[in-house]
């Protein structure tokens, strides 16, 4: 069934909000700081009580025993420093009344969980497509990140292999020097070999 | 302060309102910084404004040579110019403490002395890592940041504060937003939303 949105319930200041959230992503260095940022920002939106981030290392605020990820049994992966998931991949958490999970899902994988507690207000479904939206941009820019971590890598790895290579390539073509210099001093002692043989 | 709709562009992408107005750089790369740094000093000595920059992580030698690296050029060093370096400890903690109430009611003064002295403006650009030192009263420069944004006078005034997002941690950058009106990410001055109300904002911070 089509999810029926009610707009008038929504504060055009709450979604400058949500938007604006986006810009500090390009200037937090880190998936810990990216955490702790995005858990202090989701938690002013109207209807939310607080907000936890997981970003499979970073969990802002830190577990405490009573929220052990216990349900996060999937197998993750660690990609350019950054913890992933498969796409079809669920917080555990998200079975809760009280709370509301959105995965940091792209079309490839899941890169953590915005996971909302929220109060009885009601005022938090409102905001959830746009929360919906943010996610999916932060998703997005974590992809674009261990891509690019990727990529630095293997360019680092490609420059290592060049450099032996060149070292390599140095070596043979100094040997192959020597072994024409060592030739031309073979020919020109047997010259001399031959003359003085034949002077005797 | 001043939110006119009038505006003047500073170089970098966006617009800052004419008058006076508080921002934030948050960056994560030094050369980033340097070059909004230099275009938002370049722009208020076009000016004629009262320069001042407060200097925490780099010496005043490393700055003046990036300033000159981006192709500003400086007047003259020596007391009274339109420009100055000072260490962020001795404009932000004189006497080896942060005294919020102390910096805010220097200002009003200091600006009447930068008009009598014919400035059209005062502009200012501080780094922020002093904060992270634990001096005593840096708890409330959060308060400080709320407070500034109550300064009013008919003197144009501006400051842009400088947190390194290596430093300072993602919450503690969160709680910045909210209490400057601007905010500059990558270049880009963003109308801040996150902003709150001084009483609201100085009301967290207590």
């Amino acid at each position: 069934m089509e999810e029926e949105q009610d707009w008038r319930r929504v504060d055009s200041r709450i979604l400058g909000q949500i938007l604006a959230a986006q810009n500090l992503m390009f200037v937090l260095p880190d998936e810990e700081r990216i955490a702790q940022y995005y858990s202090q920002a989701m938690s002013s939106i109207p209807g939310v009580a607080s907000c936890r981030v997981c970003l499979g290392g970073p969990l802002v605020p830190r577990a405490t025993d009573d929220e052990t990820c216990r349900g996060c049994a999937v197998a993750e992966e660690v990609l350019g420093g950054i913890v992933v998931w498969p796409p079809e991949s669920r917080c555990g958490r998200a079975t809760r009344s009280d709370e509301r999970v959105i995965a940091l899902r792209t079309s490839e994988r899941v890169f953590g969980f915005f996971d909302f507690r929220i109060d009885a207000s009601g005022a938090f479904e409102s905001y959830l497509p746009f929360l919906r939206n943010l996610a999916d941009f932060v998703a997005l820019s974590l992809e674009s990140r261990m891509r690019k971590r990727l990529l630095e890598k293997a360019l680092g790895e490609l420059e290592e292999k060049n450099r032996e290579l060149s070292e390599l390539n140095k070596c043979f073509v100094g040997r192959e020097l020597r072994m024409v210099e060592l030739k031309d001093r073979i020919t020109a002692l047997e010259h001399v070999s031959d003359h003085e043989g034949g002077g005797k | 302060m001043n939110d006119e709709a009038r505006s003047v562009a500073i170089d970098f992408k966006g617009e800052l309102p004419e008058g006076s107005c508080h921002l934030c750089l948050i960056f994560d790369d030094d050369e980033q910084r340097e070059k909004i740094a230099s275009a938002y000093i370049s722009e208020g000595l076009r000016k004629g404004e009262l320069v001042r920059y407060f200097a925490d992580a780099s010496s005043p030698q490393d700055i003046r040579a990036w300033l000159a690296r981006m192709g500003v050029e400086l007047p003259e060093e020596g007391a009274g110019g339109p420009f100055s370096i000072s260490a962020s400890m001795d404009a932000y903690c004189p006497h080896g403490r942060f005294a919020p109430e102390e910096m805010i009611g220097g200002m009003l003064p200091r600006y009447e002395r930068a008009k009598m002295a014919g400035y059209s403006g005062s502009r200012s650009c501080g780094e922020m890592t002093w904060a992270l030192k634990g001096i005593p009263g840096s708890e409330k420069l959060l308060a400080y940041e709320a407070m500034l944004n109550t300064v009013g006078g008919d003197f144009p005034h501006s400051g842009m504060c400088m947190y390194d997002a290596r430093l300072f941690d993602g919450a503690t950058l969160f709680k910045v937003l909210q209490v400057h009106p601007y905010m500059i990410a990558r270049g880009q001055i963003v109308r801040n939303p996150f902003y709150l109300r001084s009483e609201e904002a100085l009301s967290n911070a207590v």
